[in-house]
């Protein structure tokens, strides 16, 4: 069972404070009864030493007998010190002045005077009294008679020890209470500082909060979506897995600011505004990424930004081979339209009696269809080069191209790790760049050839264009070039970046008769298969 | 509460910041510049002259070539010049004796031995116990005899004051003889020549002092003495018998010796064990000892210390006498 974050603080707070007021409660006990001690037995020697300074009584031990009067000085000074006794002895012991009324004249038994009495030794001392433990002021009544001086007698001053325990054990008392105050501000304390921190985790437990992190780090991994959060001052709080992958970070770069990982990336307007952002595109090493940013709101302030982006140049291959799909349907329409065409054509001719031109007519279309199909159906025998090409024939002869695939190519199928949409946009955007380099040419010829004879696949596209001046052939594959106009310039690029994952090359030269030719190796399989994906 | 916490926090520190600033021992030059023997007591007492003569003798034999000046401190016996020297952090010594055991026994003094670094004891001086040459009494043995009879009858001298080693020897020899101390009636006078005076005047019956204070009225035969406190007889007084020698179990002496401020080097104390092993054995300081008719008694500074700490247990013993 796991306790709860309350009684976890709580329990803590209170044994911590708990201990830390019992070991200073029981210093300062100590020290205070050491200390008390020692001041009742100064109280008790200074005493002690006052009185026995004081001429009558000095005067009445030197002289007399007369126990009366050193004794009511001595029932007065008991009550002003608050000593248990004023023991009061001459010379020989007896005692002039006692609590205890009937041992006055007798000798005192309080075993305390020796050094007094001897030595003339002023001191207090612990003995065990008649009453009990006590503590005893020693002080020797001298006299001096001119040339000398004399021990005429003592004055013991006694407290006893119970009553000094009793006083310590009332400030102790005090000590005690004092403690359990500040044992309650401890209690109450811990109970704000447990809601404090409760309200931080808006109301959840340690192990939620902790279930949730791993639960979040899980669902930021399963994303193939890159995704980066940042604080309000834009230092990055967060990226997950795919995000890494994408930029091409290694290194933990969580705590710096944003600007240093994706400089092109303004956050900070997000930041400022609080207005999200979606779908704002930015190339970053060489790739394009969609970003969308989500400011994070709390109590109505901006506290931080979640971007989500995902790679373009995977988008734009997904749309390419979409529309290539539409363009073999539309081709295919075209087709049935022509062949619509030339039915009609030779309906009309047939009707009009001309069966020597429908004959001829019919022989005509037939080779022409025969020798293309030939090639198309015998010689390249993958389904998809087949249907791309397919495609692109129908292309073709709608923008009235000539489109020839070279009787010499001949290709079988392609290994598995050549896949159709790799070939869609090698073979799709050469020979589209192919038809457009010709169509506003007086001769509109373009030429396919294909061959996997040796250990590549080779293609070919001639074209009998203008050609391509040499200063621009190195800028063709820059992600963005065209000539083509604005917001076009993918096709190279990304035939580029295919034939690079394929470990293949390309070739761009100018034709002889006029024109350019591309030709693309392909190698069928890849050493140590390496570089594969 | 809080205040006495703060401060014994701040004892603490105090006190690991003084273990680390130790002064780092070195053997070459432990002691530099003048140096400052106090006596606490006035010119021309015990203390003042021994202080004198270990500043001629370490000097003149060239024992240390650093330049040593006496000082007198006088006061409260002993301790305001103990308290100077407690107060000191080097070069300044004082002298000593067993006062300043019994000062704090008998509540006069808030110092103890243990307040100092102990490093040498010097010489020691007997004590004498005397009668007036006309009294009946010729022995010690005699003397204890008429006080177990009657002590109250006899009145006993001693001087400055109650406490000091004349009274605590005399005090024993009792004690050994079965009377009761407390029972003794000692009159207090200001010096020994005070006290002879009184003794010759009849006042009082019989009076003890230190051997080297008695030996002038000795000679001049106006005071018998009765026993020296000695193991043997003493080469000053030959015909005088020891306690020991009159069947009663008594041997006393008063020593005197020098002590330095707390927390002294180790390098320091060496330096001081040399040179008083060095000056007690010049001629000019035994003849010096030998005028006063004290005894040398040199212990180094280790012998001292555990030589005090007997002492201290000793007059302890002594002087909380709670079995009467």
């Amino acid at each position: 069972m796991k306790t709860s974050l309350k009684t976890k603080i709580l329990g803590l707070i209170s044994t911590l404070i708990l201990l830390i007021i019992i070991l200073l409660a029981g210093i300062f006990s100590y020290l205070q009864a050491t200390e008390t001690k020692r001041h009742v037995g100064e109280i008790a020697r200074q005493s002690a030493s006052s009185i026995s300074l004081m001429p009558e009584i000095i005067n009445i031990v030197e002289t007399s007998n007369s126990t009366d009067k050193v004794h009511s000085i001595a029932v007065q000074l008991i009550d002003q010190i608050e000593a248990a006794d004023i023991i009061i002895t001459n010379r020989k012991e007896i005692v002039y002045s006692y609590s205890a009324p009937e041992l006055i004249g007798q000798k005192n038994f309080e075993r305390a005077s020796f050094r007094a009495l001897v030595f003339g030794g002023s001191y207090a001392i612990e003995i065990d009294s008649h009453d009990g433990p006590a503590l005893i002021g020693v002080v020797p009544i001298v006299t001096d008679n001119g040339d000398y001086s004399q021990v005429i007698g003592t004055v013991m001053v006694k407290f006893l020890e119970k009553d000094i325990f009793s006083s310590i054990y009332k400030q102790i008392q005090r000590i005690i209470f004092f403690s359990l105050a500040v044992l309650a501000l401890g209690i109450i304390g811990g109970i704000f500082l447990t809601k404090s921190i409760r309200k931080d985790t808006l109301g959840l437990e340690p192990h939620e909060i902790a279930s949730l992190y791993r639960e979040r780090n899980a669902i930021l991994l399963s994303i193939k979506e890159g995704i980066i959060a940042f604080d309000d001052r834009g230092m990055l709080t967060l990226i997950n897995h795919s995000a890494r992958d994408m930029l091409g970070l290694t290194a933990a770069i969580t705590g710096q600011p944003i600007q240093q990982v994706i400089p092109d990336l303004n956050m900070m307007d997000v930041l400022k505004s609080g207005q999200p952002i979606t779908d704002i595109e930015i190339g970053i090493k060489e790739k394009v990424f969609i970003f969308s940013i989500i400011p994070i709101f709390e109590n109505g302030k901006v506290a931080g930004a979640v971007a989500s982006f995902k790679d373009k140049t995977e988008l734009k291959n997904l749309m390419d081979t979409l529309s290539e799909v539409k363009d073999y349907s539309e081709g295919l329409r075209a087709q049935t339209h022509e062949f619509t065409n030339k039915l009609y054509l030779l309906s009309g001719l047939l009707q009009l009696g001309q069966y020597k031109e429908a004959y001829e007519y019919i022989q005509q279309e037939s080779k022409v269809h025969h020798t293309q199909n030939h090639i198309l159906f015998t010689q390249v025998q993958d389904a998809n080069v087949q249907a791309i090409l397919l495609g692109k024939i129908s292309k073709a002869s709608e923008k009235k191209i000539t489109f020839d695939i070279d009787p010499e190519s001949s290709v079988g199928p392609l290994p598995s790790r050549i896949t159709v949409s790799h070939m869609v946009t090698i073979i799709g955007n050469i020979l589209d760049n192919a038809f457009e380099a010709v169509q506003h040419q007086a001769v509109k010829h373009v030429t396919f050839y294909i061959t996997d004879i040796g250990n590549d696949i080779i293609i070919e596209v001639m074209d009998s264009g203008t050609g391509i001046p040499d200063e621009e052939i190195d800028s063709l594959f820059i992600k963005g070039y065209s000539s083509k106009g604005t917001n076009r310039g993918y096709g190279l690029f990304n035939v580029k970046e295919m034939v690079d994952s394929l470990e293949g090359t390309m070739e761009i030269s100018p034709n002889p008769q006029g024109g350019t030719i591309f030709t693309i190796y392909l190698p069928k399989e890849v050493k140590n298969n390496q570089g594969v994906d | 509460m809080c205040k006495r916490i703060f401060l014994l926090a701040l004892l603490l520190f105090a006190a690991l910041m003084g273990c680390s600033a130790n002064k780092p021992a070195t053997d070459s030059k432990a002691v530099e510049g003048e140096i400052t023997f106090v006596a606490p007591s006035s010119p021309g007492g015990s203390w003042d002259l021994t202080a004198r003569a270990m500043q001629k003798t370490l000097n003149k034999q060239g024992i240390i070539e650093e330049p040593v000046q006496v000082i007198n401190i006088i006061g409260a016996g002993g301790e305001r010049g103990w308290k100077h020297v407690k107060e000191q952090q080097e070069n300044v010594l004082a002298m000593n004796s067993s006062l300043i055991l019994t000062s704090y026994l008998l509540g006069e003094s808030q110092l103890t031995y243990q307040d100092f670094t102990p490093l040498a004891t010097l010489s020691t001086e007997w004590i004498v116990t005397i009668v007036p040459e006309d009294s009946a009494i010729n022995s010690a043995k005699e003397l204890m005899e008429a006080l177990k009879k009657n002590v109250h009858q006899y009145k006993i001298g001693v001087s400055p004051k109650l406490g000091n080693d004349d009274q605590l020897s005399f005090v024993l020899a009792s004690q050994n003889s079965g009377i009761p101390p407390q029972e003794l009636n000692f009159f207090v006078y200001e010096n020994s020549s005070l006290v002879v005076d009184a003794l010759l005047a009849k006042e009082v019956d019989a009076a003890t002092m230190p051997l080297s204070e008695a030996k002038a009225f000795y000679e001049s035969g106006n005071v018998k003495v009765l026993a020296v406190s000695s193991p043997e007889r003493s080469k000053e007084m030959p015909d005088v018998p020891t306690w020991t020698e009159q069947g009663i179990d008594l041997v006393f002496q008063h020593w005197r010796g020098v002590m330095g401020p707390p927390n002294m080097t180790k390098a320091e104390i060496k330096y001081w064990d040399q040179a008083f092993q060095k000056m007690t054995q010049t001629e000019q300081w035994r003849r010096f000892l030998r005028g006063h008719h004290w005894t040398s008694l040199y212990k180094n500074s280790d012998e001292t210390a555990a030589f005090l700490e007997e002492q201290s247990q000793l007059y302890e013993e002594l002087m909380r006498n709670q079995t009467n």
